[in-house]
């Protein structure tokens, strides 16, 4: 749905009226998003920017491609349409579904749902990637996360060491 | 693998969501992660997330030794973990808080322990004074209280005595039992009382006074204690319970399978709110329905988005926010605590 800004396409939310408020977003490539007032400020950053009184006419969002800002505008969309409709159920399952993405795409949806301040995108996002930490090793976990092992040895040991349970 | 390292802010919050036993196993990974895993911002964050599972003691085990069970809800299934925090024969669990449990005849038989069996961390708590109100050294207590005040960070334990009308009380982090006299009528505190916010609440169950039915609470930041009405009065089947944070009180609609719940929005009010009610026949067949006339609510699970019931001799959970009821199969024993799985320590005091 991104376009240039020349031409910008109708929203297609199903919950939107056609008088409802619009917002347009616009990401690091340039490209520009209209959507519904409801819908951007499920995000605290741009609400706070609303808030204060903010004048232009186009969000630019610096640091938010567009790949990345469809799949959060999706986010947001659909939620507002399941906060009115308060079904549980569909929620979790929409989100089990829109989660299902590779590493690199997390990644960028982590950094885009912080950067923008959204709670529940932000909480999808992290739960995912604390999933994938559940029953590998530490060696796995430093692959993953591109960390460089910076115990040493002896480091190790007294780690290890910490506490012990002596009651046997 | 990620094509750059995530933030360190936001490696902190992506933890915060990990449970506690999994994050303890990657300490590991890199000094950060040890760092954050002993921080106690960190630690408090990650709290704020835990989710509350079930911890029970399983007494079958051979060589006198009770292995430690932690049960949890994984993926609409209930599962058991052993904690592998193997116990000797006499040592017992009495009360859990924010992770910490509360352990009676650990190190030596009559000892007081306080320990975290996620980070295997545990303290000896200190004799009390000898006092001519209790006969020894020795801790001795008929119930217990564990309770965690969210102003003042502060953990307390409570011995509370039957025979006597008097309460120990322990400041972890201090070495000194402070003797409290608990009025005659709060004595109900000592058989069955439920830790809320620093508070200790017990249903004055006294029936023949015209079916009278108040709670009685001792704050134990202060030690005072307090007289509240409940909302309703039907006996036996009432319960208390913690509630996401909040303190409930669970009781049944006579002759149905169905529980009412509700929370105290403000404790200085009284005002309780029926927030739920769960039909415990949702799906399950129970043996028969008599047997709903012994169902009683024991604890809560996931932060209170499950209620757990002992019906006859097996457990069920019930859903808050919908209608699901579930058998645990795996749960044998009603001695079963209310237990998060945290990194919280039991020394930074």
């Amino acid at each position: 749905m991104a376009s240039s800004s020349s031409s910008l396409p109708s929203p297609s939310s199903s919950s939107s009226s056609s008088s409802s408020k619009k917002l347009v977003l616009r990401s690091s490539d340039e490209k520009h998003f209209e959507v519904d007032e409801a819908v951007a400020l499920q995000s605290e950053m741009i609400k706070q920017m609303v808030e204060d009184g903010f004048g232009g006419d186009v969000i630019p969002l610096l640091n938010v491609s567009s790949n990345i800002l469809s799949k959060v505008i999706d986010y947001c969309k659909k939620h507002v349409d399941f906060d009115s409709k308060k079904k549980m159920d569909d929620r979790r399952r929409w989100d089990a579904e829109y989660i299902d993405v590779g590493v690199d795409e997390l990644y960028h949806l982590i950094m885009a749902a912080n950067y923008r301040n959204i709670k529940g995108l932000l909480d999808l996002t992290c739960q995912k990637v604390a999933d994938t930490i559940k029953g590998k090793k530490p060696k796995q976990i430093r692959i993953i996360f591109n960390i460089k092992n910076d115990v040493t040895p002896e480091g190790e040991q007294k780690i290890r060491k910490e506490h012990s349970w002596a009651f046997e | 693998m990620m094509v750059q390292q995530l933030p360190d802010d936001m490696i902190f919050e992506i933890l915060t969501y990990v449970p506690a036993d999994t994050l303890y196993e990657q300490r590991l990974v890199s000094k950060m992660w040890h760092k954050f895993i002993s921080d106690p911002i960190f630690i408090s964050a990650h709290l704020s997330h835990a989710e509350s599972g079930l911890i029970f003691q399983d007494f079958s085990t051979e060589k006198l030794r009770y292995k430690v069970n932690f049960l949890y809800l994984e993926e609409g299934r209930f599962r058991t973990k052993d904690l592998k925090l193997p116990l000797l024969s006499g040592a017992k669990i009495r009360a859990s808080c924010n992770g910490l449990i509360l352990l009676e005849n650990i190190p030596e038989s009559g000892d007081l322990s306080v320990a975290n069996p996620v980070t295997k961390q545990w303290i000896k708590l200190p004799p009390p004074a000898p006092n001519k109100l209790l006969s020894s050294r020795r801790i001795y207590a008929s119930q217990y209280g564990f309770t965690w005040h969210p102003g003042t960070n502060e953990y307390k334990v409570l011995c509370f005595s039957e025979r006597k009308a008097v309460c120990l009380i322990l400041t972890l982090g201090s070495d000194k039992w402070e003797l409290v006299n608990v009025p005659e009528q709060f004595i109900q505190l000592a058989r069955d009382n439920t830790s809320v916010n620093g508070f200790l609440h017990s249903i004055d169950g006294d029936f023949d006074d015209g079916d009278k039915e108040d709670m009685l609470s001792m704050d134990t930041a202060d030690k005072s204690f307090h007289k509240k009405k409940l909302p309703k009065c039907r006996g036996e089947q009432d319960k208390l319970l913690e509630l996401g944070g909040s303190l409930s009180f669970i009781s049944r609609i006579d002759s149905t399978a169905e529980f009412e719940i509700w929370v105290l929005k403000d404790f200085d009010k009284g005002d309780w709110i029926k927030l739920y009610s769960v039909k415990l026949d949702v799906g399950v067949k129970l043996a028969n329905s008599r047997s709903l006339d012994s169902a009683k609510p024991i604890c809560c699970l996931m932060n209170g988005k499950l209620v757990v019931f002992a019906v006859d001799r097996s457990f069920y959970a019930a859903s808050t926010q919908q209608p699901w009821v579930k058998r645990i199969w795996n749960l044998k024993t009603e001695h079963c605590l209310t237990h998060l799985n945290t990194l919280v320590s039991c020394k930074t005091f």
